[in-house]
């Protein structure tokens, strides 16, 4: 099945699903990349640091959907409903939620979803731009 | 928690090194970030960190204040303003906006050491109500 084109999504277009999970060493990877702090690393030794989980959404849609040159990840709402537990599978459903063109550039918004076990655990908008597709005759 | 608490700030330096880890860690295989001849093909003629290696420390921050709260209701809301252009060391602040119904929100903002503004926007984060 082919990939979804970004150019061609309009509101109310649906990102096939994807699931993401975050494992302790994934967790322990991510804390060690950010530099976090000791005083907070502590509160995830159960639960996956909420930016980690963000992180792997970010790369769960950038499988589902190649980004194309120039993309640039301009904005991004979270939030953080109920902790998600390391090693539970997130179940993430994806609609977009808005989709403009402005100054030339195509920008989308992402609006997903993260459950567990059926709970939403997480809700996120993601703002992507990328250059517009130049328009036959708009020269 | 009867009173909406501080916010201190976080600050780290963000290398070449960071950012190989981080693209490693979050499974971001985006050139812009590593790939310096990639970059010079783009607007920012060089790589840049990743805006979610930004507001990590945003994240950091409001957790060092809320503990766990901040994984059980918090809420972020963020515009990228400017790259950061790498090394470079980000400060990530967080300003009390306002309280209502024992949510209290935020104006955060990251910079760099020049003072240029990377990232604003809001978060917020229960503080009443859900145990000390």
């Amino acid at each position: 099945m082919s990939q979804p084109d970004f150019h061609a999504f309009r509101r109310g277009d649906a990102v096939p699903p994807f699931t993401i999970r975050v494992r302790a060493d994934d967790a322990r990877a991510y804390l060690a990349a950010t530099g976090e702090s000791e005083a907070t690393t502590s509160l995830w030794a159960e639960h996956a640091p909420p930016l980690a989980v963000g992180a792997l959404l970010l790369a769960g849609l950038m499988d589902e959907v190649p980004l194309p040159a120039g993309a640039v990840h301009i904005g991004q709402d979270f939030e953080f409903v109920h902790p998600i537990p390391l090693g539970a599978e997130v179940a993430v459903t994806m609609v977009i939620a808005q989709q403009s063109v402005r100054g030339g550039q195509n920008i989308i918004v992402f609006g997903s979803e993260l459950s567990c076990d059926g709970i939403v655990a997480m809700r996120g908008r993601t703002m992507v731009a990328a250059p517009a597709p130049v328009q036959e005759g708009a020269r | 928690m009867s009173q909406p608490p501080e916010v201190a700030p976080v600050t780290r330096h963000i290398d070449q090194a960071r950012v190989l880890a981080y693209a490693d860690a979050a499974r971001d295989p985006n050139p812009l970030h590593t790939d310096a001849e990639y970059a010079l093909t783009t607007p920012f003629g060089r790589p840049i960190a990743h805006g979610m290696l930004v507001l990590a420390l945003v994240s950091e921050a409001m957790a060092g204040a809320f503990r766990e709260r901040w994984a059980e209701g918090g809420t972020l809301s963020v515009r990228w303003r400017s790259p950061a252009m790498h090394p470079v060391t980000v400060t990530a602040r967080a300003a009390l906006k306002g309280t209502k119904d024992g949510i209290a929100t935020y104006d955060v903002t990251c910079e760099d050491e020049a003072g240029t503004i990377l990232l604003t926007g809001t978060a917020s984060a229960p503080y009443e109500g859900a145990g000390a």
